[in-house]
């Protein structure tokens, strides 16, 4: 299989789930943090895609700069109530507000704080609260200045020293604060800025303007409170002085099929989105639900049934659409389309679940296909195995019961086993195996992208299926109507239906063979493009003419 | 005592019923307020905000509550309440009169039978049977889903209701426009009262923009913010429109359906000073004024902001997209809460480096 992005020479094993979505996407990482994550990683490389790739051709760039920040977040995060108390971070907080008092003009009264204002105010974008620590906490990057990457203090939860940090330079307080955890920016915003990457290979033009749109969002916007943010980190940066640590860097994962034509359909989305001339706090908002999106199509893309083949030669789009009925009339029609639409829903997590089975069914029948004759086969299977899913990763009881059940096949085929038999064999042991850790952290990352981004409710609780919310609908228009056009409603269902599955009224029900299937009346999706409609309307991002033709955008 | 149009009489009162009255009385809803609830430990809300503005945190929940996605059980719930449709469903007043009657009030009865007993249908007894059966049940009742025949009638009766009765008063009051009166006075044109309601509709558009209780109504304040901040709100203010450049009007709308010239009322809002662009007109209509007054008045997003809240947004947008210009260099301006209230403010940051207010 080919792979895009930056592949590691000492490793070759990945989870099973990486070697089918990319390295990686978890289920941990918070729905605003693949925005968060890309625009660190896009921001590190300078606002320049394709950079950091050493499979393709070697890039300029192998390593994105990762910004630190410590002196703004500890101002904005690091408060009486952390839950992570440290004294290195109470010298450094002490230290950084008096530098700070030093820049503020005219006497301060308690409800005319500057400082405070100020606080109250860069504390308002946090983007992510979940209980963290200061240092794993984000700002929602109103500005340039205000992007940072995650951080950990080393052993900060079982801190006991007493000594004082009074005495300690200012450097040696940020000394033990690391760049490389992973614990929340597990990579998923890098698998989206390789899906850009990979999607404007051969699109210089497209993949300038996307990244030139980012870096003016991003820069020529809320300037002052760019700068703001600015002189407090920098206030810090003076404390620490020549002493200051390098700058830590970091290298992309990779995905998979990059000829795969569906990321150049996002960065399709992408460019035409950016080209939306809304508020910025509102345009990166709505990116976030694109990126989110997108995400969770390149996962049920992926998971199709006719995927593993299909990707390259440009018939995956056809082949790999995913039917995704919206319910659009939340349950006024006694249910019917919501009944569709849950199935569908659970019926692309059973996709996700069949694919990766699939892929471990296919890797071991090919090393059972490449077995010498005479070696040992067993013992072959395992090297291949561990090498390949980085079997050693896991713990120790999942490792000792994988070699129980290999002995038990053993004793079950012997030495020299049918092939056919040993390849299903071998192949459900592994399954049985991986399963936990491909549970734990993948199988849940479309479930809860879907649901935060507005394409699956509800929000809580059982029965999910999938709807358009108003952010997701509106930044798929702005994705598929550039400023100034429009399209008429049907067009633009037809659309949605071809570019990414997104069955609404009959025609496409009708399509998607969902009629057939399901035996349901064509009514009740005529119904549910009229409701969706109804919702376009009251968004103003559909306009209904006398003679009943409505037109999306324009 | 008000009768959900929807239960038939005779439960005792159903939760519905106890649902509709807190929201008549309140404008709130327990679902609502449960969901409220819940936000607080979800959210984990830092204490020092707590201590420090407790008034303004609750606002910040409000809004926050009624910006979220509920779990089914809690949407049922709205959405029960939100059945303006016609013929579908209802919870109001208007429906219940029409389904029951008034017989404690024998003016208003008197009125139900001139209105409804006879020939409200050329057979003249198919209306009365059904409401009959809908009130007594009976074997021959609709499935749960299915809609019952009586709903049918309704929009026919409501609109009879409205245009019929003779006390026009008593019927506005069935209606669930609090405010019907007043736009019906304001169509009419009077320039001092056109110009006291053009305070509260901006009062009533701020607070929207902002999600915020604001206390200002000498300006249009359009606001831009981080729209799932964890902690309390602070936006930013990108228009800064005064409330002299803003015009409330009637207007006349020629529409096919009607015989006789409509008239409405729409907003037309001027460029703040120095600014060079078009002005934006956005219609008023009898929705979007109940909704925005309601807002100034006190009430949080209820029913009527899922009516709403898009096309209000949809505002805020056109008017960022005509009106915003970047600030001087090194400007801030935004909402930050002080004590119990919201209070504009400025930051500025010079090229020097140094903060100040």
């Amino acid at each position: 299989m080919e792979r895009y992005g930056y592949l590691e020479e000492q490793r070759e094993g990945y989870p099973v789930a990486a070697w089918i979505w990319g390295h990686r996407l978890r289920v941990g990482q918070h729905w605003m943090e693949y925005l968060l994550e890309f625009l660190n990683v896009l921001a590190g490389f300078d606002y320049e895609l394709g950079q950091g790739i050493n499979t393709d051709g070697a890039s300029v760039k192998t390593e994105y700069a990762r910004f630190t920040r410590l002196g703004l977040r500890r101002f904005v995060f690091y408060d009486d109530w952390e839950k992570t108390r440290h004294p290195f971070d109470d010298a450094a907080r002490k230290r950084l507000e008096a530098a700070l008092r030093q820049l503020c003009d005219g006497p301060i009264r308690p409800d005319e704080d500057p400082l405070m204002l100020a606080r109250s105010l860069l504390r308002a974008f946090s983007a992510v609260e979940e209980s963290r620590s200061w240092f794993a906490k984000s700002l929602f990057p109103a500005h340039h200045n205000l992007l940072f990457w995650e951080g950990l203090r080393k052993g900060a939860t079982k801190f006991r020293e007493q000594r004082s940090a009074d005495a300690l330079h200012p450097h040696q307080l940020d000394a033990d604060v690391s760049f490389d955890a992973r614990n929340f920016f597990a990579r998923g915003g890098e698998v989206y800025y390789l899906i850009l990457s990979a999607g404007t290979r051969n699109a210089p033009a497209l993949r300038q303007t996307i990244a030139d749109r980012l870096r003016d969002l991003l820069k020529a916007r809320n300037e002052a409170l760019g700068e703001l943010a600015a002189i407090i980190d920098q206030t810090w940066q003076q404390q620490v002085g020549d002493h200051s640590n390098p700058t830590p860097t970091g290298r992309l994962g990779w995905i998979p099929d990059p000829d795969c034509p569906l990321y150049a359909r996002i960065a399709e989305d992408v460019a035409t989105f950016l080209q939306a001339d809304l508020d910025p706090l509102e345009t990166l908002d709505l990116l976030a639900h694109l990126v989110g999106f997108h995400l969770t199509l390149y996962i049920y893309h992926r998971a199709h049934p006719q995927a593993l083949s299909a990707h390259g030669d440009g018939r995956c789009l056809e082949r790999c659409r995913p039917c995704l009925p919206i319910d659009a009339l939340e349950g006024a029609d006694g249910g019917v389309v919501r009944t569709i639409s849950m199935a569908a829903f659970r019926e692309q997590e059973a996709h996700i679940i069949c694919q990766a089975q699939a892929y471990i069914r296919a890797q071991v029948a090919a090393w059972v296909d490449a077995l010498t004759p005479g070696a040992d086969p067993y013992a072959a299977l395992d090297s291949e195995a561990r090498a390949h899913f980085d079997l050693p990763r896991l713990s120790k009881g999942r490792r000792d019961a994988f070699s129980d059940r290999v002995n038990a096949l053993i004793r079950r085929l012997g030495a020299h086993p049918d092939r056919t038999a040993l390849s299903e064999g071998y192949a459900d042991i592994l399954i049985g195996v991986l399963q936990q850790d491909f549970d734990k952290n993948f199988k849940g990352v479309h479930r809860k992208l879907a649901k935060a981004v507005g394409l699956a409710a509800p929000r809580k609780g059982p029965g999910a299926r999938f709807v358009l919310g108003d952010n997701l609908l509106k930044a798929l228009t702005l994705a598929n109507i550039p400023p100034g056009d429009g399209m008429t409603y049907d067009e633009f269902l037809q659309r949605l239906y071809e570019r990414y599955g997104l069955v609404v009224g009959v025609r496409e029900a009708r399509e998607a063979s969902l009629l057939e299937r399901q035996r349901v009346n064509g009514e009740y999706f005529e119904r549910n493009r009229a409701a969706l409609l109804e919702k376009m309307k009251h968004a103003g991002l559909a306009t209904e003419y006398s003679d009943a033709t409505a037109v999306v955008g324009g | 005592m008000i009768w959900n149009a929807n239960i038939p009489p005779g439960d005792g009162m159903t939760y519905d019923e106890f649902l509709h009255r807190l929201y008549e009385r309140y404008g709130l809803t327990v679902g609502v307020r449960e969901a409220r609830e819940g936000l607080l430990e979800q959210q984990r809300v830092n204490g020092e905000y707590f201590e420090r503005n407790r008034a303004a945190l609750l606002d910040k929940m409000k809004h926050a509550g009624l910006a979220t996605e509920y779990s089914d059980a809690t949407a049922v719930v709205i959405r029960h309440l939100r059945r303006l449709n016609v013929g579908q469903g209802s919870v109001f007043e208007v429906d219940d009169f029409i389904i029951n009657g008034r017989p404690a009030d024998p003016a208003a009865q008197a009125e139900h039978e001139r209105l409804f007993a006879p020939a409200l249908d050329l057979g003249g007894r198919r209306f009365g049977q059904e409401r009959m059966a809908y009130l007594y049940g009976g074997a021959a009742a609709p499935k749960p889903e299915e809609e019952h025949p009586l709903m049918r009638w309704l929009p026919h009766c409501r609109r009879k209701l409205f245009f019929e009765w003779q006390d026009a008063a008593a019927a506005d009051r069935l209606f669930p426009f609090q405010h019907l009166p007043e736009y019906f006075r304001l169509v009419g044109g009077d320039p001092a009262l056109l110009a006291h309601y053009r305070r509260e509709i901006v009062l009533g558009l701020n607070r929207a923009f902002s999600g915020l209780y604001l206390t200002d109504a000498d300006a249009l304040y359009v606001t831009s913010q981080y729209a799932h901040a964890v902690e309390q709100p602070v936006p930013l203010v990108r228009v800064k429109i005064p409330a002299d450049g803003i015009a409330l009007q009637p207007a006349p709308a020629q529409t096919e359906a009607f015989d006789r010239d409509l008239t409405t009322l729409r907003l037309v809002i001027y460029p703040p000073p120095g600014v060079e662009a078009q002005p934006v007109t956005w219609p008023v209509d009898l929705l979007r004024f109940e909704y925005l007054l309601r807002r100034a008045r006190g009430s949080t997003p209820d029913i009527l902001a899922d009516e709403c809240e898009l096309s209000i947004r949809q505002l805020k947008d056109t008017l960022l997209a005509r009106f915003a210009v970047e600030q001087p260099p090194g400007r801030v301006d935004f909402f930050a809460a002080d004590r119990n209230r919201y209070t504009f403010r400025t930051l500025w940051v010079d090229p020097q480096g140094r903060i100040r207010i």
